[in-house]
């Protein structure tokens, strides 16, 4: 069944090892405070100006656009500096040696039952046998009860052949209700492991997961542990003056070199997509952690099956009285309606399933926020800064839309559907948080307003300010710079400049998604190709490409009408224009490229 | 430094240190530390220093930092026509005494057969009057000293800036206005607070409303340098993208800096392109803008207009009689004939 050993794209990336944490630097994050709240300040002094003193009357449909757009946008900021405000790693206790370590209920001292979950649907199951190896690796520090499960939601033979092959054992069911949540409350029912470790068909955990992340579950409260995910097989793009050399020869190669000896190696190229989502652990998540606030990503994360199971139960008891109340309670006649009452909750307990992860396109952090908002237990989340396990990435812009699709209109259907900031069991600084995940999908309403104004006014000469003048100047640039420069300290070291543009010429993707929620329609989507896909995707960046065009040619109209044609004479507001349009494109050209980009010639599955 | 994920060795960051299960687990140290609070109280300081250095940028003492080069580009062919397009100088003419003696008449009659009407336009005359060493001082003493144009309160965001411009001019001239100033400063500051000075959606009233609050101290938020007015001017067609409501107001408040206060050259420059950027339609206008125009500019077709104002002996405007507002702005334009800028000192 093995046979010869498959070679893989990854292969060559085998040697990779994951980045520690960033480090704790105390003066670095008291800067980063300081400068946050400057930014915070000073961004509604901005904001108050620009809504009483700086519209342009005459044009209040470009005005007020703009200025909704610079508000909502400023509100994301606020919400970004209280995520982001202080890193609070919990302290981790030594690894529990028996069952009665991590569960005060238990008397015998036996060992601790882990079972671990990879999850599968159509990837390739030689794939999936290296996850399965790497968790048949695990390694604990006492004597455990550790059982792999593969959960194919596929039905194929072959998997099964392989999960047997490799000693693992198979579980499948006979539909696919619920997807991957259905998936794993149909293991959850076939298992009774006290701590379950989910991992996706391509996770492949270190040997050292566990001794890392048990300890936590010392504590009673803890309901969930998740580590960052790692992809390890990001391009790591080609040195700049090895590409210059290629294209212009040996001049290139040195004009390169002396631009790298003055700001540091520069890499074209290097992961296309920015699928590194270092960024999202390593700064948004960990630092949600003093918070209570880290919410669950499913991959490599593990759970207290007690935690899941009690909060799903509750759920089904929700479930089955909210349905009875609504039958029950306009009947007048109390006789009548005890009967009824009865009636019902039996027949009820049959038809209602128990989900003990929310069927949901975004299962993981939907059953994150049941968990944080439970009203019996104030259960508790951790974030274990280490990685902990590795996984592959979206290779494709086809196979990262989708996911980010996913992502996007499950944070959404969530957000407008069943919001965590009404969930009353919830902290303050807990709906903040999961407020910010929420907002920053919302950005898709006005990302697009700042790439298209420039165009506007450059077309048009129509100002959205009353104008560009010193006083605006006087409040933009402070406001600006104190964003800018809190941001480069907040985030030193894991700083992401190709993340904002991927944010922000994210909105046709965005709308899209909110288009779906908002239409009430289930949010359909195919599982992540873990291969990449053949072909350029221009089809999904013709908004992108529409915007560079449009930018490109309000300059060359502007410029015509200014410099030739003397038509215009507004050279305050063409400059600051010019810049800001240069500036949407360069945007958009990252991901046009990143559409157009195919690895090297390699091996390939 | 990288992680071996294959080395279960010392401890690192968020690993136990083996020293035993009975380490605190909690969340850490709480979200809000004694040292974010510092943080944050530090930073709040830092941010309001610098945004009240900020505010103190006084944009109008220097007389439109960023330059007013778009005025003189403003015909889309920079340099060039320029020197076509500057304010004719302001030359001495006469004005009749019948014609002088009729707006101040008008006024005193208006103020003093309904004293409670009284507004900042009748102090603003009343000023001007005095400024003029004119008899309608006299005549309009009584009235002002009964009290009545303290409590007759303002109907126009304008008005209210006119009454504070003349009460000011009269405190200069140690005319009893010590209450006056009061009252219209109240009035005033009322508006920079709630940021009305902005309304109607007037730029020209609202850099007036800026300037003239200057002079009790009182910073308006709004309209602080010439490049506001900008998007009026610079424009094809002439002063007349914003409709022909928008453009008089503009055109009224710079013509009132303009004729109120000394050496304001920007102002002068702007109401004489506001004024050709008219083309000749001044019909319609305000028998006030007229005579500040008259009194600013050697341009015979505003004479003209002017002059069909006088109609059997009285002013009129162009859809009736003319408003206190109009009066006190003829007034005024005869002042600073007669008497230069009714407050020579410029904030």
């Amino acid at each position: 069944m093995s046979g010869a050993r498959r070679e893989w794209y990854f292969d060559k990336f085998e040697h990779r090892r994951p980045p520690p944490p960033s480090p704790h630097n105390k003066t670095r994050e008291f800067a980063w405070q300081v400068l946050g709240t400057i930014a915070i300040v000073i961004g509604f002094w901005y904001i108050q100006w620009r809504w009483s003193n700086s519209l342009n009357l005459d044009a209040l449909w470009f005005a007020v656009p703009l200025v909704m757009a610079e508000t909502l946008a400023f509100v994301g900021l606020i919400l970004s500096v209280i995520n982001l405000w202080q890193i609070g790693d919990t302290p981790l206790p030594e690894p529990p040696a028996t069952a009665n370590d991590i569960d005060p209920h238990e008397r015998d001292g036996r060992p601790i039952r882990v079972d671990v979950f990879i999850a599968t649907y159509s990837e390739d199951p030689e794939l999936v046998r290296l996850s399965i190896q790497a968790a048949k690796a695990l390694r604990y520090s006492y004597p455990i009860d550790l059982r792999v499960h593969v959960l194919d939601d596929g039905r194929r033979p072959d998997m099964q052949g392989v999960t047997e092959h490799e000693g693992a054992d198979y579980i499948t069911r006979q539909t696919n209700v619920g997807y991957k949540a259905g998936n794993l409350r149909n293991a959850i029912e076939m298992t009774d492991g006290d701590l379950i470790v989910i991992c996706d068909a391509d996770t492949r955990l270190f040997p050292t997961f566990l001794n890392r992340t048990m300890g936590y579950f010392r504590d009673p409260k803890v309901a969930w542990v998740q580590t960052p995910q790692w992809f390890f097989d990001t391009p790591e793009g080609e040195r700049l003056d090895h590409r210059w050399r290629r294209f212009l020869g040996r001049p290139g190669g040195w004009i390169a070199r002396g631009v790298q000896t003055l700001v540091g190696e520069i890499r074209v190229n290097k992961d296309p997509y920015d699928n590194d989502p270092r960024y999202f652990y390593d700064v948004i998540q960990r630092r949600r952690n003093p918070a209570n606030a880290s919410f669950c990503c499913g991959a490599a994360s593990i759970h207290r099956r007690e935690a899941v199971l009690h909060s799903a139960l509750r759920a089904y008891a929700d479930a089955i009285e909210r349905q009875v109340r609504s039958m029950t309670d306009p009947i007048d006649d109390p006789e009548s309606r005890d009967a009824l009452d009865e009636a019902m909750r039996r027949e009820l307990a049959f038809d209602q399933e128990v989900t003990p992860f929310k069927f949901h396109v975004s299962e993981d952090i939907y059953t994150s926020i049941i968990l944080h908002g439970d009203p019996d237990n104030r259960w508790r989340s951790v974030y274990h800064p280490e990685i902990q396990s590795k996984m592959l990435s979206p290779q494709d812009l086809k196979a990262w839309a989708i996911q980010r699709f996913k992502y996007c209109a499950g944070t959404l259907d969530i957000g407008l559907n069943d919001s965590p900031i009404y969930r009353h069991r919830l902290s303050l600084l807990q709906r903040l948080m999961y407020g910010a995940t929420i907002w920053s999908y919302l950005g898709a309403l006005w990302s697009w307003i700042f790439l298209v104004s420039p165009a506007v006014y450059l077309f048009t000469g129509i100002p959205p300010v009353s104008s560009f003048s010193l006083e605006f100047f006087v409040h933009f640039l402070p406001f600006i710079l104190a964003f800018e420069i809190a941001s480069l300290v907040g985030t030193w070291g894991v700083a992401n400049p190709k993340g904002k543009a991927i944010y922000t010429g994210f909105f046709p993707i965005g709308l899209r998604a909110l288009w779906t929620v908002l239409r009430g329609q289930p949010v359909k989507f195919h599982v992540t190709p873990k291969e990449r896909q053949s072909g350029r995707y221009l089809s999904l960046v013709r908004w992108h490409i529409a915007i560079v065009a449009l930018n490109a040619g309000a300059i060359a109209v502007a410029t015509v009408q200014i410099f030739f044609l003397a038509t215009r004479t507004d050279l305050a507001g063409y400059i600051v224009n010019l810049f800001w349009a240069t500036y949407c494109i360069m945007l958009m050209v990252i991901w046009i490229r990143a559409a157009l980009w195919h690895p090297p010639a390699e091996a390939r599955v | 430094m990288t992680i071996d994920p294959h080395d279960d060795g010392g401890p690192g960051i968020g690993q136990h240190d083996g020293q035993g299960r009975g380490e605190a687990i909690g969340q850490g140290r709480g979200w809000l530390t004694a040292r974010g609070q510092i943080a944050f109280l530090v930073g709040l300081v830092i941010a309001f220093s610098a945004i009240f250095a900020l505010e103190r940028v006084d944009f109008s003492r220097t007389a439109d930092p960023l330059g007013v080069g778009w005025m003189d580009r403003r015909s889309g062919v920079p340099f060039e026509r320029l020197r076509s397009q500057v304010a004719p100088e302001v030359r001495q003419r006469m004005i009749g005494t019948a014609t002088r003696m009729l707006a101040d008449r008008m006024l005193a009659e208006r103020t003093g057969a309904q004293p409670t009407l009284a507004t900042g336009a009748a102090l603003l005359g009343y000023a001007a009057c005095v400024h003029m060493a004119d008899p309608c001082a006299e005549r309009l003493a009584p009235t002002m000293d009964s009290g009545h144009v303290f409590s007759g309160g303002p109907d126009l965001a304008l008005d209210r800036f006119m009454g504070l411009l003349g009460a000011t001019s009269l405190m200069q001239h140690d005319r009893r206005s010590q209450a006056a100033l009061a009252y219209w400063r109240d009035a005033a500051h009322a508006l920079a607070v709630t940021g009305a000075v902005l309304l109607p959606n007037a730029p020209g009233h609202a850099q007036f409303g800026a300037r003239t609050s200057q002079l009790v101290g009182l910073a308006a938020p709004v309209a602080r340098n010439y490049t506001s007015l900008a998007p009026y001017f610079e424009n094809a067609d002439g002063f007349t993208r914003a409709g022909l409501e928008n453009s008089r107001t503009t055109a009224e408040g710079l013509a009132l800096i303009a004729t109120a206060y000394r050496d304001d050259g920007a102002s002068r420059r702007l109401s004489w392109y506001a004024a050709i950027g008219l083309g000749g339609r001044w019909e319609d206008l305000p028998t006030g803008l007229l005579a500040l125009w008259w009194r600013l500019f050697n341009e015979p077709g505003v004479e003209e207009a002017l002059s069909a104002r006088l109609v059997s002996g009285t002013w009129v405007g162009p859809g009736g009689p003319v408003r206190n507002v109009d009066l006190a702005m003829i007034l005024l334009a005869f002042a600073s004939l007669d008497a230069g800028p009714l407050v020579p000192t410029l904030p």
